[in-house]
């Protein structure tokens, strides 16, 4: 069963790094005044335009396992394949940031008005991006309320690499820091879950497994729709599934058939944001 | 700014730095502080009111200037909003020259045909190579997103000396690439054909048949002057 969510226009306001960083400018160089201020008028046209709205769905491993083989176009081996099984929770989501924010931006363009136009692209994007982490952010908050969160031997248990593989060193060291078994005497933490998003279209879950999200998840209520292409409307939709478990479930090497044509090694940042606490 | 004297190469000189400042006339405050100071648009009116030909002022003027910003943008310099700014500014350089030129002798690198594949509605990037280009002295026809193969075959025909860019976003919709490029290569087998979008690589342009591939508009304005010679 599909929850619609409420998500207001105040909490999807991106910060202005991410802007920043959709525009190309790397995290931390300094801005100039003028580049600043067109954030600045790109942001209260967004809070007029943004019209966010959201819907989640919890989904079994079982029924998941089913959903991600979609259409049979998935690469051979993906990082969720090895994440899911271990998880605690699994839902299906979709966000977006209206209709309307796009047609601005279509207009700017139309209208030859690229600098505000194009500003307000990457105010969007952001704020697409940023309206994933509110819901999964609750998402994470109800599920470990509901539940307790798993033993320590279990954390271990779950961060095990996948059988039959021989353990990677930087990898076993990396889960033993975010399980922080390896540390000795003192007052040990208790391990925590984390939870990230993974969606149709990155990491070898090829897009088409749009198409099967869909049906399970219906973000037709919300007015998000998909076209033959697999393209979402509005443009500033996101889709996938959160995976909630032990932080350590997340952690893979990059160094699956695909990631050599990778760009971005994206992955990389979002395990460092879990291990940082998120 | 250039230390100014009303020589013409001067005044070349500022419109090319005011390009680069993104400070299209006297009334805008870019550079922050700035209003107030002519921009452009009036060191272009002087440089008509000194009988600097129209072509000169695009050249040495605004073109020079845009061409550093966009060196500036390859090397990682300056960013998007820069070289967007300037190109607004570059714009009101030219609003000024377009009366001067007659319709047919507006100087142009050539005609670029640029259009989104069909079932892709993304636009920033086709956008922003249309408008690089552009600068770079290109005519654009700008055939909008989500462009059937028949739709781009029939704004070739109308102009038959274009090189054609196609841009797609979505893996899904480069398969609506490789078919866009092959109807192409039916009515033009020899048409310059460039390709570009997120996940498009070289690779997959050599596959589909494609004139050449290009990771920006930087890249997409070099390739087109090795594919495409100007005359
Ligand atoms: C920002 C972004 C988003 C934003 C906004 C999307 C939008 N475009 O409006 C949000 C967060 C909403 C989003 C959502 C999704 N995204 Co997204 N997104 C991106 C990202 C990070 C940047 C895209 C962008 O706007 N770039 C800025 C513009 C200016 O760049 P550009 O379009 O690439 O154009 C430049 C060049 O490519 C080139 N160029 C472009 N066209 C042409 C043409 C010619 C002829 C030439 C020479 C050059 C050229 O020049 C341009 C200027 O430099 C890319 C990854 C990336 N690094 O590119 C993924 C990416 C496009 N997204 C991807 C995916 C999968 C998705 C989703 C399907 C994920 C999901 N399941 O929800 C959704 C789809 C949304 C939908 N409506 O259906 C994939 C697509 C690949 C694929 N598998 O199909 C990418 C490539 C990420 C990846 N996996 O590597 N996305
Ligand atoms: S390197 Fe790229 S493709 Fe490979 S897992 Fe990381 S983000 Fe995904």
């Amino acid at each position: 069963m599909s929850e619609i969510l409420t998500i207001t226009t105040d909490e999807v306001v991106p910060d202005r790094e991410a802007v920043f960083e959709h525009q190309g400018i790397p995290a931390g160089r300094a801005v100039a005044a003028e580049i600043e201020a067109l954030c600045t008028a790109a942001m209260e046209v967004f809070r007029q335009a943004a019209a966010p709205a959201g819907v989640l769905a919890e989904i079994s491993k079982a029924d998941f396992a089913t959903l991600y083989k979609g259409d049979g176009q998935n690469e051979d081996a993906t990082p969720v394949d090895e994440i899911y099984p271990r998880a605690k929770h699994l839902a299906l989501f979709a966000v977006t940031v209206g209709e309307e924010v796009s047609r601005r931006i279509a207009d700017g363009f139309k209208s030859k008005d690229f600098v505000d136009a194009c500003m307000l692209d990457s105010v969007a994007s952001a704020s697409a991006e940023r309206a994933v982490e509110i819901v999964q952010q609750r998402f994470l908050e109800r599920a470990t309320a509901r539940s307790p969160a798993a033993t320590k031997g279990e954390h271990r248990r779950l961060a095990g690499v996948p059988t039959g593989e021989t353990p990677v060193p930087q990898f076993s060291s990396r889960a033993e820091k975010i399980l922080d078994i390896s540390s000795t005497g003192g007052d040990r933490r208790s391990p925590v879950d984390g939870v990230l998003a993974y969606s149709p279209g990155y990491c070898g879950w090829d897009i088409s497994g749009q198409r099967k999200l869909f049906e399970f998840l219906k973000p037709e209520t919300v007015g998000i729709s998909l076209g033959e292409s697999c393209l979402m409307q509005p443009l500033k939709s996101v889709s996938g599934v959160f995976i909630i478990g032990p932080k350590a479930i997340h952690l893979f090497d990059n160094c699956y058939s695909f990631c050599g044509r990778c760009t971005t090694h994206n992955c990389r940042d979002r395990i460092r944001a879990l291990d940082a606490g998120g | 700014m250039t230390e100014t004297t009303d020589a013409p190469k001067d005044i070349l000189a500022n419109i090319a730095q005011c390009v680069q400042t993104g400070k299209a006339d006297a009334n805008m405050n870019i550079p922050m502080g700035s209003k107030g100071q002519p921009g452009v648009a009036e060191w272009v009116d002087q440089a008509i009111a000194k009988d600097v030909p129209p072509q000169t002022i695009l050249a040495e003027g605004l073109m020079a200037g845009l061409q550093v910003i966009g060196k500036k943008f390859a090397a990682n310099e300056v960013f998007i909003p820069e070289v967007l700014i300037a190109a607004r500014a570059m714009h009101a350089g030219m609003n000024k020259l377009k009366p001067l030129f007659a319709e047919q002798d507006m100087p142009s690198r050539g005609t670029f045909v640029m259009g989104t594949v069909q079932g892709d509605l993304h636009d920033i990037g086709k956008n922003l190579v249309c408008m690089l280009l552009e600068g770079a002295g290109w005519r654009i026809i700008d055939v909008g997103v989500d462009c059937a193969p028949e739709k781009l075959v029939a704004a070739i025909k109308e102009h038959p000396d274009c090189a054609v860019g196609l841009s797609a976003l979505l893996t899904t919709t480069m398969v609506a690439m490789g078919k866009a490029v092959s109807a192409i290569r039916e009515s033009f087998p020899d048409k310059t054909v460039i390709v570009g979008g997120a996940p498009v690589t070289e690779e997959f342009a050599k596959e589909i048949g494609a004139s050449g591939y290009a990771p920006d508009p930087s890249a997409a304005i070099d390739l087109l002057d090795r594919l495409q010679p100007a005359a």
